[in-house]
């Protein structure tokens, strides 16, 4: 199950990466796929970049819509003014938060270059920005932006902030050299990736995230899409493409993650941790412990 | 000689008859008017304060304000929608853009309680049951009065429609798929309607009993579902030759005869006992309607609105152009609550 199944998803959509352009002419990336936000996953991405027009990421045609002040609408929408666009092979993308009244309402087929609105900051939002999100209908999932649009100039390495151990209710920070009792343990990091156009730290979700101990790979996942995980009653909720973990499985908090398990047999262990961003940026950590009877 | 007698009596009846119209004249049932009860500046000034009494009471919108009002009059909340409200017989929500907490109020606009909630949130009409939906419109739950979700269901596809009925769901989504939720958020029907080139749901409607289903670009389609046993199954499917790419109004009016359902050119009433319907032209804002088949319907005309009161299938018994371009309608019984920015009243149906 190693095989990456986002390289599976952008392949059976049958288009280069290369295919799908940045929605904005400026493009600054405020917030990635997969971030937490308090109960469910961030499901695309952020755009700043001030007050511009949005292009299509590809040629498409209008499914849905909806103006906020304007429209009937039986469910409160988050996502402001927004828009869907359909392209080729089941792939749509979702516009949200555009300025009121910027959206052409009465056109529904747009080629790559014609305007969507302008950047806005309607629905739930604290300034202007554009939230794209790209869904994968065939697939049926919701795919990170990063993976099918051009590459972003990013030499900012992801940010290991901590480690944590928890075997019973409360998780112990793990430092160098420090003794823990054997047993099977959860690891949990506090990680993030780092925001490449401001001078302070501004968190942004990493892409890759691997846990080795003693050189062997215990626990990998990747932030690559979102799919529907029947739980037990089967009720769907969203969760990793690869690695099936739910919002709740994952966050234990805003940057604190559960990355996976270990068993401590005593002795010395050292557990490595790697992180990735989507540009390829890495940051590794190696933790000694002495594990005791 | 016997059948000039009876041709006598027979005239004579008949002059009676017409005697008997003429000196007690009967209403014919079909004579109508709407009777201004009261009128009330939104918000109240200060000294309108509720008196106490018991009488049936209402929610009601006017413009960017909402609030409860008795049907005599009495003005018991009004206050500014923040960003949204949820509104139902028990109280609100009244909530802004960016919200951490869900602060539920009573009709008076006492505090009842509060959780946290991340999301928006939507309560049933009763207001006995709190919904969540994410920001992003991938997820739906149910809180209890802690905040603790009773149940959660996440979707790769946005939710586009969203209709309630006795703790059961209906959600659409983008995707053009439609699931029917019981009231312990457990999935019991994936309703996939007949293909379209572009699948999408855009509207639906919950009653007990029955469903309706907007669906699809190229062609649109109205299903109409029944329930037999626990599944819904489709009775009939209409191309409504619309091409509608966004969210429709659809909806079973209060009589249980009619289905409301938006088309590009109006609102279609469709009568669901024969295959009767009738286009009413304009883009709607606003629509109620009684369990004795009348019909309020507030359309947009120009920079402002268009009011018609109707019986489906018959000519407007009332219609008038009105100078605001937001709209609120609400029936309770023969009386009408009507609000625009700045004003509410009532107007109540009489015939005879």
């Amino acid at each position: 199950m190693k095989a990456t199944l986002l390289a599976l998803a952008i392949a059976a959509l049958g288009l280069p990466a290369a295919a799908f352009d940045w929605p904005l002419a400026r493009v600054v990336l405020t917030a990635t796929f997969g971030e937490s936000r308090g109960d469910h996953f961030h499901s695309g991405v952020d755009l700043g970049g001030g007050d511009q027009e949005i292009r299509p990421i590809a040629a498409g045609e209008l499914v849905f819509s909806f103006e906020e002040g304007q429209d009937l609408a039986s469910v409160p929408v988050g996502l402001g003014s927004y828009l869907v666009l359909q392209h080729q092979n089941g792939v749509r993308s979702l516009y949200a938060h555009l300025e009121a009244g910027s959206m052409p309402r009465e056109r529904k087929s747009f080629d790559g270059s014609g305007s969507l609105g302008r950047v806005g900051a309607t629905g739930y939002s604290l300034g202007k920005h554009l939230h794209l999100t790209i869904i994968d209908t065939e697939m049926r999932s919701l795919i990170n932006p990063l993976a099918v649009l051009p590459p972003l100039p990013d030499r900012q390495t992801p940010v290991i902030k901590e480690l944590q151990l928890r075997a019973g209710r409360e998780p112990a920070v793990v430092r160098s050299g420090a003794s823990f009792r054997q047993g099977t343990t959860e690891v949990l990091a506090q990680l993030y990736d780092l925001r490449e156009d401001v001078p302070f730290a501004w968190r942004m979700a990493a892409y890759r995230i691997s846990l080795y101990q003693d050189g062997r790979e215990v626990a990998a996942l990747r932030l690559d899409g979102l799919h529907e995980k029947l739980r037990a009653d089967g009720s769907p909720r969203l969760a990793l493409l690869e690695s099936g973990l739910a919002f709740e499985e994952l966050y234990q908090s805003e940057w604190l993650l559960r990355i996976g398990e270990v068993k401590l047999v005593p002795g010395q262990t050292t557990l490595s941790l790697f992180v990735a961003d989507y540009a390829g940026n890495e940051s590794s950590r190696d933790f000694l412990l002495t594990v005791t009877d | 000689m016997r059948k000039h007698r009876s041709r006598r009596y027979l005239v004579l009846a008949f002059a009676l008859g017409l005697l008997y119209l003429f000196l007690f004249p009967q209403p014919s049932g079909r004579e109508a008017f709407f009777k201004p009860i009261w009128s009330r500046s939104i918000p109240p000034g200060p000294s309108a304060e509720a008196d106490g009494q018991q009488a049936r009471l209402s929610w009601f919108k006017a413009g960017r304000h909402f609030g409860f009002v008795r049907l005599d009059g009495q003005v018991l909340h009004a206050a500014e929608v923040l960003h949204g409200v949820a509104l139902s017989e028990l109280g609100f929500i009244n909530y802004p853009r960016v919200a951490d907490n869900f602060v539920f109020q009573d009709p008076l606009g006492r505090f009842l309680y509060a959780v946290p909630g991340r999301g928006y949130p939507v309560l049933d009409p009763g207001g006995d049951l709190l919904y969540s939906v994410s920001t992003d419109l991938t997820e739906l739950q149910r809180l209890d009065r802690d905040g603790e979700a009773l149940w959660s269901v996440g979707f790769f596809s946005p939710i586009t429609t969203l209709a309630l009925s006795g703790g059961e769901c209906a959600v659409g989504l983008l995707d053009g798929t439609l699931k029917l939720l019981d009231s312990g958020g457990k999935i019991t029907q994936d309703f996939l309607p007949d293909p379209s080139r572009i699948p999408v749901i855009l509207g639906a409607a919950l009653a007990p009993g029955r469903l309706a289903v907007l669906s699809g670009i190229d062609p649109q389609r109205l299903t109409l579902l029944e329930k037999r046993g626990a599944q819904y199954s489709p009775i009939q499917t209409l191309d409504t030759g619309s091409d509608l790419r966004r969210e429709a109004l659809l909806g079973f009016l209060a009589d249980g005869r009619f289905l409301a359902c938006e088309t590009d050119a109006g609102l279609a009433l469709r009568d669901l006992r024969r295959a009767a319907a009738s286009e009413l032209p304009g883009r709607l804002l606003a629509l109620s309607s009684t369990a004795a088949g009348l019909l309020a319907l507030g359309s947009r005309e120009g920079g402002g609105s268009r009011l018609r009161i109707l019986r489906p299938l018959s000519s407007p018994l009332y219609e008038r152009s009105l100078a605001v371009g937001d709209l609120f309608l609400r029936f309770l019984d023969g009386s009408l609550l009507l609000g625009f920015p700045g004003r509410l009243l009532r107007a109540d149906y009489l015939e005879g």
